[in-house]
């Protein structure tokens, strides 16, 4: 009986110490398990007869954790989208976004403000459900270029229910059934084939872009059967219209980003990239 | 005998330390997100409120679920390795006050997005929980994705995205830009600039 009480209590007191050990400043303890000096007050520290041998420790030990620090991070980097945009052109760039910045202010915003007092939020919401459905089919062919055949049937499919039960495409219903719109253009197929950026470009009026983009861009162009069925006047009017829509929608965002950035320019151009960037990893 | 209960007890106990230390059982990045964002909807919905109450009750509560150090180190990127430990301080003071400052007015554009909860992953020490929020206008739902980092038991997060769009990745490419130009001391001194700006317009 003695001895059973004798060995609970050095079994407890083994456990209470290494909780102990556990618990309270593990890191040190454990570092003067192999490093002693640190127990030491500082100005002893640099007396201590074994310092040599402790400093080259100190130094494995940093080199040790200095390479867990790297690992962490790469595994940290991994997922985010890295690097920037080549941009030679900048000065030019920085121009065109400044020319963007005051056709934003002075003639689209005060434009898209009378636009929304005078048609009520849902049906602008409405128009821009049927322009968009308009360009379904180049979303289509994008999806099948790129091998994409679940996503081209969702954009199959709402086009076909969006046509008819939503009324020309005006409403959505096809989001309520659970078919999720589809976001593909030429400049993402290009990118699915291993185009890069080639550089950043700031297009007038289409905002930033890159080299990829606006081929994309003229691509997406001629697969639109409209282009081909209207008159190049309604086709550009058609695209206004989609612009000063949009812009009603959208009043406050772009001023919201560029409130908040610290260089705007380097914002816009930074969100672009990653943002097509990642629409492309889809 | 008696005794011998006791140490039994005691021992018992004393088996159990280690788990009680260790074995907490910790909140799911999920839940903890979660929990600050109802936290911070339950302010937003509160009338008894005013708005610059509202938006100082937030902020405590981002304060509290952001880490800044590794925000700022972020930010840095490379450039975080080369300077001291003082200008890193510096550097994160400054950073967490330009966000927040940001931020201040941003919350009372709420107006009843729903948000829907997707799947969160584990990579320890890293986490990420996936986001939509469903706005009146859009087509589509906004994606965001909160980043979370094992601090000590507790998921805090250091990046945002949205849209794909990294916050984090967005503000190192700005001040890297800063910073090829001009010198560090100069970069803070732009920021602490485009805090004032910030307050000022707020």
């Amino acid at each position: 009986m003695k001895r059973l009480v004798q060995s609970i209590l050095v079994l407890g007191a083994i456990c209470f110490l290494s909780s102990l050990v556990l618990a309270e400043g593990s890191s040190r303890l454990l570092l003067a398990s192999v490093d002693p000096v640190v127990l030491l007050p500082k100005d002893q520290q640099e007396m201590c007869p074994c310092k040599d041998k402790v400093d080259s420790h100190r130094i494995r030990l940093a080199q040790r954790w200095e390479e867990e620090e790297k690992a962490r991070e790469a595994k940290d980097q991994g997922k985010t989208i890295q690097g920037t945009m080549p941009d030679p052109f900048q000065p030019m760039n920085r121009g065109l976004f400044w020319v963007n910045d005051r056709l934003y202010f002075d003639a689209l915003k005060p434009l898209a403000r009378v636009y929304g007092f005078i048609l009520p939020e849902d049906v602008r919401v409405g128009v821009r459900h049927a322009i968009s459905n308009l360009h379904a089919p180049i979303r289509f062919v994008n999806s099948i270029l790129q091998l994409k055949m679940k996503k081209a049937g969702v954009v199959l499919c709402r086009f076909v229910v969006n046509s008819t039960v939503g009324i020309a495409g005006f409403l959505d219903p096809a989001t309520q059934m659970g078919l999720e719109k589809v976001d593909e253009d030429a400049g993402q197929t290009l990118g699915v084939y291993g185009l890069k950026e080639v550089f950043y470009l700031d297009v007038p009026i289409l905002g930033p872009s890159c080299v990829r983009d606006a081929l994309g861009y003229v691509a997406d162009t001629f697969m639109d059967p409209l282009y081909y069925l209207l008159n190049a006047w309604v086709y550009a009017g058609l695209y206004a219209l989609d612009k000063v829509n949009e812009t009603s929608l959208t009043i406050g965002t772009y001023e919201d980003f560029k409130r908040s950035a610290i260089d705007p320019y380097i914002a816009v151009r930074n969100a672009y990239y990653q943002y097509r960037r990642q629409l492309i990893q889809k | 005998m008696r005794t011998g209960k006791i140490l039994t007890v005691l021992f018992l106990f004393c088996l159990g330390l280690p788990f009680l230390v260790w074995g907490e059982p910790k909140v799911s990045p999920m839940d903890q997100v979660k929990s600050e964002i109802d936290q911070s909807l339950a302010i937003l919905k509160n009338p008894k409120l005013k708005p610059h109450e509202r938006s100082e009750e937030i902020l405590r509560i981002v304060d509290k679920s952001v880490e800044w150090h590794e925000v700022a180190k972020r930010v840095l990127g490379i450039r975080w390795r080369r300077v001291n430990s003082e200008q890193r301080e510096k550097f994160t003071e400054l950073f967490k006050e330009f966000v927040k400052a940001n931020y201040a007015d941003k919350f009372e554009k709420y107006s009843g997005e729903k948000i829907e909860y997707g799947k969160q992953e584990i990579d320890e020490p890293y986490s990420r929980v996936f986001l939509k929020i469903y706005t009146k206008t859009q087509t589509k739902p906004v994606s965001m994705e909160c980043r979370l980092i094992d601090k000590e038991g507790k998921w805090m997060v250091y990046d945002i995205l949205i849209e794909g769009v990294s916050m984090v990745n967005n503000y190192r490419v700005q001040i890297n830009n800063i910073l090829v130009n001009s010198s560090f001391d100069k970069m803070l001194e732009t920021l602490r600039k485009k805090v004032e700006k910030l307050k000022k317009t707020a």
